[in-house]
């Protein structure tokens, strides 16, 4: 009717965290997002990326219909074809494929999807025979994993209970603006510093360069970048030193293992104070609950599992580990097969073992969903080069990004606030299961990519259509939800009523509960997980003298936001910079430099240079330089493309040891003035570019 | 008495209301479904015209703007004669649950084959009324 308002809960797809959301809807058209209050994930809050999801919906650069390439391929030529020709030309492949016994050459690469969609490819790629299954996020949390693996045998993300400890201490996490679940953190963080009555929780953040997390911190301590590990190995001695009682079964393994980690040597490592470091270890032991937890640069290092494995360390000292205050764990965490399995196929690692397939020329047909490595892999790949080799490209996506550009044919998918899914967020102590429904009607003629596979799945025949014979991904989802209703010891017949209710409340869920959680876990081998290894890079230091830090924005994530124009006006919270890149310069590198605000510099790596306007920032290591991820797309639409600089095209392909994950911190770089000045538009005051005015040194 | 710059815009197609409200005597809820349910008496969909010219005067040229709009299933891009601006919040509903008629704000619609502004949609005209029958003139009644 009319004037009057429904509200749609659904779950938000703008990042990983998954944060349940309601969408306003009059007349037929989404006008608001807000978050659902019922959601477990993020308690009724949304960040502004969620906020933006309505400027996917209605965004001028839409595919929005089926394509077919007609031009030279990165030409960006493409044709309206109808569904059918495309679908037959398609099926046609993998059937051809598929009589010449090979498979393997049919790739799908992927984001890290979850719910009935992973179920649904996962059963495709079984039935078609193709153990190629890619999945690359730029926020994939594969170096916590595996820290957590060999510290808990749990290798997967856990919960944080960070509302009800007393002292949080983060290396590096950047938990308010992207660190796994921003939106859940923030409400946390809330609570943790005013959700209890007389008590305000304390909070130190540990990282070269003040992120908005850090702005919030009672203390910032600038560590030196890649040694976060070795910090927490220090404190960690000075703790046991001063109560040994805390390990008392195996003190003598931790004593042995952490000997060597003295404060003179943590100290000059670190290039932090020693009385700091032990005044922080004291903090965290005498404020228990106390929680460590890490992201950023300890995690980016390709030192980084050690890093995490020392910080876990620090938590099961204080004794929170599966304990109210820290670190919980879910109730269903992969096993280490399907870890294993996981590394394979998932993050860098499987990225890099596309890339190795593109390359060989063995990639007949390739799909492209949710996903864009041309962009967002690191330059030292190459993989857009790699991509071209593929005989024959399909994107699913919604917008011609920088991977989509190289397809030969587009089957545009619905946006999530068009289409049917579900969502099992990760990182949950509870088990939670949302539920994706369409705000409003399909006003493209755009089609949901499940339902494309079920309809490919048909005219391919054989093996893959027995193994998906639903006429639609609704069908398949709802039947799957009702075996589960079923299951839990319902009657079949209740269903359909209950499945409204689901729908009405946004899925489904059972109340958290933190119970102390006894893991079987590698705790008396953890002494021997923790030797500390200095960090290497791609770059010499002495040609390359800065520390190369990226950070993804809290408005366009790696670059997935950069079409949405409310996230490119959206201020940065600590820049104040709007619709631009810069590069973040302490004031003294910036004098030595003879570098002032606004001017344009080079930074150069080993595999590359990049220009962009300097930004003085005085809350960063004069050894190091700091970079915003996001922009400078080639494509993407009228809001992103040729804007600004995308920093990861000079970072080295160089991955960690025990993840596989992308050891982005490991470049290095050298700095120096561009011929010129840029026009940095900023938000914030222009203060220090009044002639004399200084107000931060 | 001209007091708005367009007072009888010209309309994607030439409707009448003369035709269809008196002399045809089509009640003005026919069309207007939503104003005794919802704060915006809604405008009629394409749907619900075509029910009708799908058959009737199909040939007479007027009849055949309406059905293309209908066979490309677009809405036809009526100009608004009674618009109030973004900052008032007016509620038809109420309104007409008051049991003010249509003819009080809207004049004589029956009688015009142009939609023309009967009434000068000042702040003080509705005022005077809301004095009258003590509806409320606290300034959040219509600007919340």
């Amino acid at each position: 009717m009319p004037g009057t308002a429904s509200w749609y809960p659904t779950v938000c797809q703008q990042c990983p965290a998954g944060c349940g959301i309601l969408v306003k809807v009059r007349e037929g058209r989404a006008k608001k997002i807000e978050g659902n209050p019922d959601y477990p994930v993020n308690m009724g809050k949304t960040c502004a990326r969620g906020q933006a999801g309505l400027q996917l919906l209605y965004n001028p650069d839409r595919v929005q219909g089926p394509m077919k390439l007609a031009g030279p391929r990165g030409s960006g030529g493409y044709q309206p074809i109808d569904w059918d020709e495309a679908l037959n030309l398609v099926a046609d492949r993998l059937k051809r494929l598929q009589r010449e016994g090979q498979p393997d050459k049919f790739i799908f690469l992927t984001n890290l999807l979850r719910g009935h969609e992973q179920t649904l490819v996962t059963r495709f790629m079984q039935a078609f025979g193709s153990p190629h299954h890619f999945r690359y996020d730029y926020f994939d949390y594969e170096t916590l994993s595996a820290a957590n693996s060999l510290s808990f045998g749990y290798p997967a993300v856990p919960d944080y209970d960070m509302a009800n400890t007393n002292y949080l201490i983060s290396f590096g996490a950047d938990f308010l603006e992207t660190w796994i679940s921003p939106v859940r953190y923030g409400v946390s963080f809330g609570q943790l510093r005013q959700g209890r009555p007389g008590k305000r929780g304390r909070f130190v953040q540990i990282e070269p360069r003040l992120s908005m997390t850090g702005a919030n911190a009672d203390e910032w301590v600038p560590i030196r970048p890649g040694r976060e590990g070795l910090l927490a190995l220090g404190m960690a001695r000075v703790i046991l030193a001063d109560s040994p009682g805390l390990r008392k079964s195996e003190a003598k393994a931790w004593e042995e293992a952490l000997e060597r980690y003295d404060l003179q040597y943590v100290s000059q490592t670190t290039d932090i104070p020693a009385e700091t470091i032990s005044r922080l270890a004291r903090e965290f032991i005498e404020n228990r609950p106390s929680l460590a937890i890490a992201g950023g640069s300890a995690a980016g290092d390709t030192n980084g599992v050690a890093n995490l494995v020392a910080i876990n360390a620090l938590n099961l000292i204080a004794g929170s580990v599966g304990t109210r205050g820290g670190i919980l764990f879910g109730p269903t965490s992969p096993t280490l097969k399907q870890a294993k399995a996981s590394k394979d196929s998932s993050g860098f690692s499987g990225l890099a073992r596309a890339a190795g397939l593109l390359e060989a020329g063995q990639v007949d047909t390739l799909f492209l969903h949710r996903t864009n490595p041309a962009f967002s892999a690191p330059g030292g790949l190459k993989f857009a080069d790699k991509l071209n080799k593929a005989s024959f490209i399909v994107s699913y996506s919604s917008f011609l990004d920088e991977s989509t550009m190289l397809a030969d044919l587009i089957l545009p998918d619905h946006t999530y606030l068009e289409r049917w899914g579900d969502d099992l967020p990760p990182a949950m102590s509870s088990e939670v299961a949302g539920l994706i429904q369409p705000a409003v009607e399909p006003f493209y003629n755009t089609r949901p990519t499940a339902d494309l596979l079920l309809a490919l799945a048909k005219r391919v025949g054989g093996k893959l259509s027995a193994a998906l014979p639903w006429e639609s991904f609704l069908d398949y989802l709802k039947g799957s939800w009702q075996d589960t209703y079923v299951k839990e010891g319902n009657r079949s017949d209740d269903f359909d009523s209950a499945w409204s209710d689901m729908l009405k409340r946004g899925g489904q869920w059972t109340e958290p509960r933190v119970q102390a959680q006894t893991l079987k876990a590698a705790h008396d081998a953890i002494s021997s997980q923790l030797a500390y290894q200095e960090p290497r890079f791609a770059d010499n230091e002495k040609e390359y003298p800065f520390y190369l830090h990226l950070y993804p924005t809290l408005a366009l994530s790696e670059g997935r936001g950069a079409n949405q124009p409310w996230m490119q006006e959206l201020p940065d919270p600590m820049t104040g910079v709007v619709w631009g890149s810069w590069v973040e310069i302490s004031p003294a590198a910036a004098d030595k430099l003879d570098i002032a605000e606004g001017d344009l510099v080079w930074v150069e790596s080993g595999r590359g240079k990049i220009k962009l306007p300097a930004h003085i920032y005085p809350a960063i290591r004069p050894d190091m330089i700091a970079i915003p991820l996001g922009q400078g797309h080639t494509s993407y639409g009228r809001y992103a493309k040729d804007r600004g600089v995308n920093p990861l095209a000079i970072v080295a392909d160089i991955s960690q040891e025990q993840s596989g994950a992308l050891a982005w911190a490991a470049t290095r770089v050298k700095v120096y003035k561009a011929k010129g000045k840029s026009r940095l538009v900023s938000l914030a005051g222009t203060a220090r570019e009044i002639a004399g005015i200084e107000i931060v040194r | 008495m001209l007091f708005a710059a367009n007072q009888a815009p010209e309309q994607p197609i030439a409707f009448s209301h003369k035709v269809h409200a008196r002399a045809h005597q089509i009640d003005c809820a026919f069309c207007h479904r939503y104003a005794w349910r919802s704060t915006v008496a809604g405008m009629p969909s394409v749907e619900s015209c075509k029910v009708c010219h799908i058959i009737i005067a199909a040939q007479r040229p007027e009849v055949q703007k309406l059905m293309a709009f209908w066979n490309q299933q677009k809405p036809i891009p009526w100009v608004k004669v009674y618009d109030l601006p973004d900052h008032v919040y007016f509620s038809h509903k109420r309104h007409l649950l008051a049991d003010i008629e249509c003819r009080t704000c809207h004049g004589d619609v029956a009688g015009m084959d142009k939609v023309r502004l009967a009434v000068d949609l000042k702040m003080g005209w509705c005022l005077n009324c809301h004095r009258q029958r003590e509806a409320g003139t606290d300034c959040w009644t219509c600007h919340n």
